[in-house]
């Protein structure tokens, strides 16, 4: 909001300067005072529900719902009058009237606004002689959400999202009084790729994710900032895993340029491909495990022997745009500028740059690598041509390839065309492969497989459609013995000279 | 003088064996405190705060009490114990631990699991006789921690026998 108009508010006694017309909640929040909201959302329309945001104008007797009101100039504000706070906890003790209360069975704790509120604002003595109402617990909303509808509050946002965000209108509110639920009309299933971001705006328990019902406690996991491998659009995600060693769910993170507080529900789940039980975790030759140093040296007398000869042009790699600038900065480094290797390959990656377009008119794009942009622009930098992967398999199959280093990245999409490459492969090729993933290499029989760093375990930086570089720092590791590219091929090239200059030493 | 007492190492022995003699014969002859108990037989009262193996608690139909909302794991300063929530075969109950684990060597026994418990799910038991071969055997599950004879299927939850609560006199709201 850089060039705006600016105005002074008073908030709490204090002047201070926020753009004009900026809600009141956020500009309190920009300033470090807390304005406590359930139903106010900056992505979504402003409906005054919940009543927690009251405050105090001047100049006006009655308290006033700070989502309402725009930041103009003498505005005068109290959040901590007596008067606020009263209001704000009889506001939470309406809420509470009848929520069950099931904290100890419900996803949401630990991250719950009525949790949270509750400590800051609880009367702690509950005015209430009657007895809750009942409602329908453990509803199926389809394939991605359940909702409880006792702990609902009414806040209306996952409604304003289907409306307004996703437009798919699934939800509404029905019934009135305390009596009033949120539902699907006739109990359809919710629709659409986006019905998790309900779940992340839902401030209470209300709706949760299938995906990670009951799956762990939200205290446990720990958040790592990174971006989306599912698409080029690279939605800005935190990871959430227990102490590196798995992961439990994606969560959107706020980027205005991209994604704003959504991510789509494909995108959410792409974590599962990078998880613990999919993933390479040693060293194998052949599916047999072997300790890492021995596999790097065993790359290394291939090469080496090659490269003796001169024959580097018998080497193949096979690339794909999931890898980061580092990555990519790396394999050139090692393989182009140490090994002059020349020959790359990789997926038509230009008709699919060409062809990408937003599928479903909001964030899930066609091409389905996080960095095709950022990986054509190093290629075209170095002047190193990409060949198909069909000028791969006739050279593999003409045997003018004898050694192959595959880039396999996690996720089924690429296996069709690994596939495809181990069909027209001559049975004696030295095929060596960088793969997060187990069952990648089940199709090169004899390969070497090195085990490397998943997606959401990278730090490094991807360049989404619309040439925004992002930066992902990841910064945990599932597996011991997985490495990331630069740490192998820096391995490698610094075997390759060890072993160049000081004869007969082998390993470490 | 001094010399020679020191010298003459006997009169030491007999001394030490007068001692150990006459702890011999009181034990013998049952006079006075015995320090030591027939043990497999007779035992000691331990306090009624003793904290043994554990105990999962039941609800009056058999089930477990446990809603696995993992208080107690949270809690856990050894972390020893391991729960896997899941949805519950009974429609009525939402959650339940399709696992739940602890592992005996590593835990302090120091009650902070029952403290934390907000359904009297896990209670510190009387047990403290666990003699096993193998340490796998030491990491204990629902079957043990519930049902073990020993329990005598006394262990209902006091959340589902809420006449067992004693009555506290009502807050006044001021």
């Amino acid at each position: 909001m850089a060039g705006e108009k600016k105005v002074k508010i008073t908030l709490n006694g204090k002047e201070i300067e926020v753009p004009a017309g900026q809600n009141l909640v956020d500009a309190a929040k920009d300033n470090g005072v807390e304005i406590p909201h359930y139903c106010y959302h900056p992505g979504l329309s402003v409906a005054g529900q919940c009543r927690m945001c009251l405050v105090e104008q001047e100049g006006n007797p009655k308290l006033q719902i700070a989502c309402n009101m725009k930041c103009s100039d003498n505005l005068k504000i109290t959040t901590n009058s007596e008067k606020v706070t009263s209001a704000v906890q009889s506001s939470l003790e309406m809420h509470l009237i009848n929520h069950p209360i099931d904290c100890p069975i419900c996803d949401q704790a630990g991250e719950c606004g009525l949790q949270n509120y509750y400590m800051k604002h609880g009367k702690y003595h509950s005015e209430m002689r009657e007895h809750k109402v009942n409602k329908e617990k453990v509803v199926d909303l389809g394939d991605h959400v359940v909702l409880d509808k006792e702990r609902c509050i009414l806040c209306s946002r996952c409604v304003r999202f289907t409306q307004e965000v996703s437009k798919t209108s699934d939800l509404g509110i029905f019934q009135r009084g305390d009596r009033a639920i949120i539902g699907t009309y006739n109990d359809e299933s919710m629709k659409g790729n986006y019905q998790v971001n309900t779940v992340d705006i839902c401030p209470v328990g209300a709706l949760t994710s299938k995906d990670f019902r009951f799956e762990q406690r939200v205290w446990f996991l720990d958040e790592a900032p990174s971006v989306c491998s599912g698409c080029s659009q690279g939605c800005n995600v935190s990871v959430h895993h227990k102490k590196g060693k798995h992961i439990y769910r994606l969560k959107p993170r706020f980027n205005e340029q991209v994604n704003k507080w959504w991510m789509c529900d494909k995108g959410r789940y792409t974590y599962k491909e990078s998880n613990y039980d999919k993933r390479l975790s040693s060293a194998q030759l052949g599916g047999i495990d072997l300790p890492f140093e021995e596999a790097i040296q065993a790359w290394t007398t291939d090469l080496k022997v090659l490269l003796a000869m001169e024959r580097s042009d018998e080497v193949g790699v096979f690339v794909s745009p999931h890898h980061t600038h580092e990555e990519l900065k790396s394999i050139i480094e090692v393989l182009v500028s140490q090994f002059g290797i020349t020959k790359f390959y990789a997926e038509d990656i230009d008709a699919m740059v060409k062809a990408d377009a937003p599928i479903d008119g909001f964030l899930y794009r066609s091409d389905a690598y996080p960095n095709s942009r950022g990986f054509l622009k190093v290629f075209q930098d170095k002047k190193i041509k990409l060949h198909s992967v069909n000028d791969l398999t006739a050279a593999l199959s003409k045997g003018s390839i004898n050694h192959l280093v595959m880039f396999i990245p996690e996720g089924d999409r690429i296996l069709p065309v690994t596939g495809k490459i181990a069909r027209a492969m001559k049975p004696d090729t030295f095929v060596v492969c960088l793969t997060p993933q187990k069952g990648a290499t089940d199709q090169f029989p004899g390969a070497l497989s090195l085990p490397s760093l998943s997606h959401y375990e990278k730090t490094g930086t991807v360049t989404n459609h619309m040439g925004l570089e992002q930066s992902m720092m990841a910064g945990f590791k599932m597996f011991k013995e997985s490495h990331s590219v630069q740490e192998i091929l820096g391995l490698l090239s610094s075997r390759y000279s060890d072993a160049r200059h000081e004869k007969g030493r082998v390993g470490t | 003088m001094s010399n020679l007492e020191s010298r003459s190492y006997l009169i030491g022995i007999v001394k030490g064996l007068i001692t150990t003699g006459g702890h011999f014969f009181r034990n013998l002859l049952g006079f006075g405190n015995r320090p030591t108990i027939e043990y497999p037989e007779k035992r000691r009262n331990y306090s009624s705060r003793f904290m043994g193996v554990h105990i999962l608690t039941k609800k009056k139909s058999g089930e477990i009490a446990c809603t696995a909302c993992m208080l107690c794991a949270t809690n856990c300063p050894a972390e020893c114990i391991h729960i896997v929530a899941a949805e519950s075969p009974n429609p009525k109950v939402e959650k339940y631990p399709a696992v739940y684990e602890i592992d005996l060597l590593r835990c302090v026994f120091c009650g902070f699991c029952e403290e934390a418990c907000p359904v009297d799910a896990i209670r510190m038991g009387r047990d403290y006789e666990v003699p096993e071969l193998s340490e796998r055997n030491f990491v204990v599950g629902i079957d043990y921690l519930m049902n073990r004879p020993s329990l005598q299927n006394k262990n209902i939850s006091v959340f589902h026998e809420p006449e067992r609560i004693a009555k506290m006199p009502e807050k006044k709201i001021a």
